[in-house]
């Protein structure tokens, strides 16, 4: 073998892809904006919806200021926004659609509550809105709950409470130690009950099928694959341009072997992959926040991912009767693949038969390994003996290719 | 020298080149002339290692091009009947590929890829991707590849189909200019015009089967002195036939119902007597073409056909 011929093969097959700008731009360009739409579908955090609550609170009072400070408070304050505002204009903002929920806190709602009378909040829903109406509602009978408990263990101390702001003059010293001591010996009788809790919640979220890892990180690798396979596709469709253009008898007529021909083309090939890989995962890691360490493992895994895929097109077209029977039979090896390889869905959320079955299909297989190395749970061992597994494979495809292009693909 | 000694090519049962043997020596033009499908692109084919013979030998520069096909390539520059070029690149760039593609390397090539820019005049244009060229500058550059490695032996398949006057004139001189340094050229064409002003040594082929050789002259001697008179109107063939037969030193070669051909000693001066006789079957003549005597007419009188393009 001549460096010399695989030298001037790499270059020529280099200068030809890069001289076609529109093949160039249909590379980088088509798994962008496939990742940029997959990403915008299952990617990306939500906004958790906030309600917007308008109180037009007509008491005024005690009660109905430490109801709105529950309101306000922060765990409330992660659902809800709340306005203050009147009767009028507070169902005017609703009615406009600015808000989600009016809450009237008519007057007496003090009296009502100290004297366990019965008291009625009055909530206008926004008709336009379902979810956010929906969590003000639970919101409010939760809070109508708490103060009830309150009234049942504080009642008496809260009513002294009232009683003594009601007053023209302040509460003298009796009053307040009065108070103190009554709510001191409430809360010694509950602790027993309160701290520590009789009862805990322990909250377990489900990771759900995806073992915890965000979707979006999932669907990267699919989307790397979809671009490497749609490219090797295109790639692969060059053993039939060499043929039209009748380089390839010519070159089955000079004394070099065709491997070295192929050797120069699958090189010129390995650094378009290259570049395309390079900027894929670098946006798509940037992206979603990955860690850039791993980007050099994952780089060098999607190049010999590619360069695999480029030969096995190879050799598929240079099987072909006809650059177009070629290219249907890429068509239909190349979009089940990708359903099943998981690119549009991964493995994760797939049926659990299908998932096995996608696992092992050529970009199935190479995608696992790459999700593994851009998540970091890929084991080094594993990665050794998987890329050995893809020089092998490439091995055979480029002997086979080679043998096709000098035997009767170039005599037909 | 290329020798190819009982070649034989079949794909299946059919047999696209049979039993043809020839010699084309250094310094020398050999001519394959014959209508296209005759076997001469797949001759081309078996003795650039393209095809592989089904039977006989063929030795380029003592190499046979089966057993020791890369020797045998190695003195071989092929110039295809399309242009076989990477036309995306520049013709710098293709030279490099093809010089390397045949072993040169190193300054070697760069300093032959200038003298064949130089020698097919593109020097000016030599970084400008071939798509941007002309035809005939194409072919030029076609040409350049083939004899990048200054090949003894070059084999160019009907290198001027489609090609303008112009660029075909350069083209012979190019031709011309390789076999006055020594090279042995093979060169195919259905061209008779252009076997008879380039070649030295020419073979006549047809369905697979070589019907004629020799140098030129010996093929003229074969056509004899005879002219081809040929003769459209109305005829009766049998009858024609029977009417002509007994003119002296005329034979009819063709008798169909709309054309007569004949070949015939000094035709210019028989034509009344061959009038009458036509006239006394009821035929009618309307035009009349007279030959001289050239491949045109040996290819009729050897196979009874004109040459088909």
């Amino acid at each position: 073998m001549t460096t010399t011929f695989v030298r001037h093969a790499f270059r020529k097959d280099l200068s030809r892809l890069l001289t076609d700008r529109v093949a160039l731009a249909l590379y980088f360009g088509i798994p962008l904006v496939i990742g940029f739409l997959i990403l915008l579908l299952v990617g990306g955090e939500r906004p958790k919806p906030v309600a917007h609550l308008v109180v037009a609170d007509e008491d005024d009072s005690v009660v109905s200021g430490l109801f709105k400070t529950m309101l306000r408070s922060e765990q409330a304050g992660d659902f809800i926004r709340l306005e203050e505002s009147d009767r009028a204009e507070g169902r005017a903002i609703v009615d406009d659609g600015g808000a989600s929920a009016l809450l009237v806190i008519p007057a007496g709602f003090q009296d009502a509550v100290l004297r366990e009378s019965p008291a009625e909040l009055e909530l206008v829903t926004n008709p336009a809105e379902t979810i956010k109406p929906m969590i003000l509602k639970v919101g409010l009978e939760v809070l109508v709950d708490v103060v009830f408990y309150v009234h049942r263990i504080f009642g008496n101390e809260l009513r002294k409470i009232v009683e003594s702001t009601e007053r023209d003059a302040p509460p003298t010293d009796e009053a307040i130690a009065e108070i103190s001591i009554g709510i001191n010996h409430v809360i010694r009788r509950i602790r027993k009950y309160a701290s520590p809790p009789a009862i805990t919640v322990n909250a377990v979220a489900d990771e759900g099928p995806t073992g915890g890892v965000p979707m979006a990180h999932l669907m990267l690798p699919g989307i790397v694959l979809i671009g490497l396979l749609l490219m090797a596709q295109g790639l692969g469709s060059d053993v039939w341009a060499e043929k039209s253009a009748g380089t390839l008898s010519r070159a089955v007529s000079a004394p070099r072997p065709m491997a070295e021909l192929l050797l120069g083309k699958v090189l010129a090939n390995a650094v378009l992959v290259f570049a395309v890989s390079l900027v894929m995962l670098t946006i798509g890691m940037l992206f979603l926040d990955m860690p850039m360490e791993r980007l050099p493992i994952a780089l060098g895994w999607t190049t010999l991912s590619g360069v695999t895929f480029v030969l096995l097109f190879l050799w598929i077209f240079s099987l072909a009767r006809s650059r177009r029977s070629g290219m249907v039979v890429t068509n239909s090896v190349v979009f089940p693949l990708m359903m099943l390889g998981g690119s549009f869905f991964p493995a994760e959320v797939m049926p659990a038969w299908m998932g096995a079955v996608g696992r092992w299909t050529p970009n199935g297989w190479s995608l696992e390994r790459l999700k593994d190395i851009l998540i970091g749970r890929a084991d080094a061992t594993a990665l050794v003996v998987g890329a050995a597994g893809l020089v092998a494979l490439a091995l055979v495809l480029f002997f086979l290719t080679a043998a096709r292009m000098r035997g009767s693909f170039a005599r037909q | 020298m290329i020798e190819v000694d009982g070649l034989r090519k079949s794909y299946g049962d059919f047999l696209a080149v049979d039993d043809v043997s020839f010699t084309a020596k250094p310094g020398k033009i050999f001519g394959l002339l014959g209508p296209n499908g005759a076997g001469k692109s797949t001759t081309i084919g078996c003795i650039s290692g393209l095809l592989t013979p089904t039977d006989g030998h063929i030795r380029v520069n003592g190499h046979d091009v089966v057993r020791d096909g890369r020797s045998a390539k190695q003195g071989l520059g092929v110039v295809p009947q399309e242009l076989s070029l990477y036309e995306e690149v520049s013709a710098t760039e293709n030279l490099l590929f093809w010089g390397a593609a045949y072993g040169m390397r190193g300054s070697e090539l760069k300093s032959r890829v200038h003298d064949v820019l130089r020698y097919t005049s593109l020097l000016d244009r030599a970084e400008e991707p071939v798509k941007n060229y002309s035809g005939g500058m194409k072919r030029r550059i076609n040409f350049g590849c083939a004899i990048m490695h200054r090949p003894k032996v070059l084999l160019l398949d009907e290198p001027t189909v489609g090609v303008d006057p112009q660029s075909r004139v350069r083209l012979f001189e190019m031709v011309k200019e390789q076999v006055e340094h020594g090279t042995a050229v093979l060169y195919t064409t259905h061209y008779m015009q252009e076997a008879e002003l380039l070649c030295d040594e020419l073979a006549i082929v047809d369905h697979g089967k070589l019907i004629a050789d020799g140098t030129l002259e010996e093929l003229r001697g074969m056509v004899g002195e005879k002219d081809i008179l040929r003769l459209s109107g109305t005829f009766d063939p049998e009858k024609t036939r029977t009417a002509l037969a007994p003119l002296q030193g005329a034979r009819v070669v063709v008798a169909e119902s709309d054309s007569v051909q004949l070949a015939v000693a000094d035709a210019s001066r028989r034509l009344p007597e061959i009038f009458e006789a036509i006239t006394t079957t009821g035929g009618e003549v309307r035009e009349t073409t007279l030959s001289q005597p050239s491949l045109e007419t040996l290819f009729l009188k050897l196979t009874g056909k004109e040459m088909r393009k």
